[in-house]
């Protein structure tokens, strides 16, 4: 369930939220698009953390992805086009990570945090 | 492996335990500012946005607030803006060929003015067409707006009581 806000600060937003929410076709869209966000986020996540644990400079990371320099400064700073899934596997590839992609089919029902991209990171 | 202490540090300020992603534990709130007039510039182009894009737009802006920086990673979705809108993030969404972006404020010395937590504020808005610059007078509107916002807090406050209340008293 996604938190909601006990500050005076948040309480103008979490009823503005809250008056969207009522209408049940808002609430499917967003929660949807709320998992989806929080997905992609994770894995930018992961893969910066892990590229900061590593030490691998940006440039470094360039050289093993035979990419320009300028080029992984964009994708890591979420600039620029959508990366393809190739530039993904590059990515994860240079930083000694592997994608796991299992594909199968939905769950007939599905509740309303329900992502078609899970991430199972074990980093 | 062992997490080095300066990854342990840089960790703690991503909120996170230096071997894996964790939820933060800094908590935000998100503010809709509001001018010296009433109008709150950002819920009036939240409103005006479709469905869809006020969906995308709202969701993208809880999960920065429940993960913000440097926990959230900027992305196409959560962008940070350069150049004379340095300072602002934005939150975008494409829809039926027109790009929409919601201006925010990451304010983190919001309770040392008066609001009661970290205030991820909701600005003002843009649309415009792909593959188009934003009209200037866009930008220059969210710079006065948030030159006003840092210089007075000022933001829409709640009513503070349930949905059904608020709906019977507004009526």
């Amino acid at each position: 369930m996604m938190a909601t806000d006990t500050t005076l600060t948040g309480q103008a937003f979490d009823e503005f939220l809250e008056d969207q929410l009522a209408d049940p076709s808002f609430k499917a869209g967003f929660e949807k698009k709320l998992a989806k966000v929080n997905s992609i986020a994770e894995v930018l996540q992961v893969i910066e953390l892990v590229r900061e644990r590593e030490n691998i400079p940006k440039a470094e990371l360039a050289r093993r992805m035979e990419r320009k320099p300028e080029a992984i400064s964009r994708l890591l700073r979420g600039e620029g086009a959508n990366p393809t899934l190739e530039t993904l596997i590059d990515l994860v590839d240079a930083i000694g990570l592997e994608l796991d992609i299992r594909i199968k089919r939905q769950p007939a029902k599905r509740n309303g945090h329900y992502s078609p991209l899970k991430v199972h990171s074990t980093v | 492996m062992a997490p080095s202490k300066r990854n342990k540090r840089r960790a703690r300020a991503r909120g996170t335990d230096g071997a894996g992603v964790s939820p933060t534990t800094v908590r935000w709130s998100l503010a809709f500012y509001r001018t010296d007039k009433g109008l709150a510039p950002a819920r009036s182009f939240l409103l005006d946005c479709p469905q869809p894009v006020r969906e995308m737009l709202l969701a993208i802006v809880v999960a920065v607030r429940d993960a913000p920086p440097p926990s959230f990673p900027p992305s196409r979705m959560w962008h940070v803006m350069h150049g004379e809108m340095k300072g602002f993030y934005e939150a975008r969404d494409e829809h039926d060929g027109q790009l929409y972006r919601l201006f925010c404020v990451l304010d983190s010395q919001a309770p040392e003015h008066g609001l009661d937590a970290k205030a991820l504020t909701l600005i003002c808005g843009g649309v415009k067409p792909v593959r188009s610059p934003m009209d200037t007078s866009v930008y220059e509107q969210a710079l006065t707006y948030r030159q006003d916002y840092l210089a007075t807090r000022r933001i829409v406050l709640g009513m503070g009581v349930p949905r059904d209340q608020r709906k019977t008293s507004s009526t």
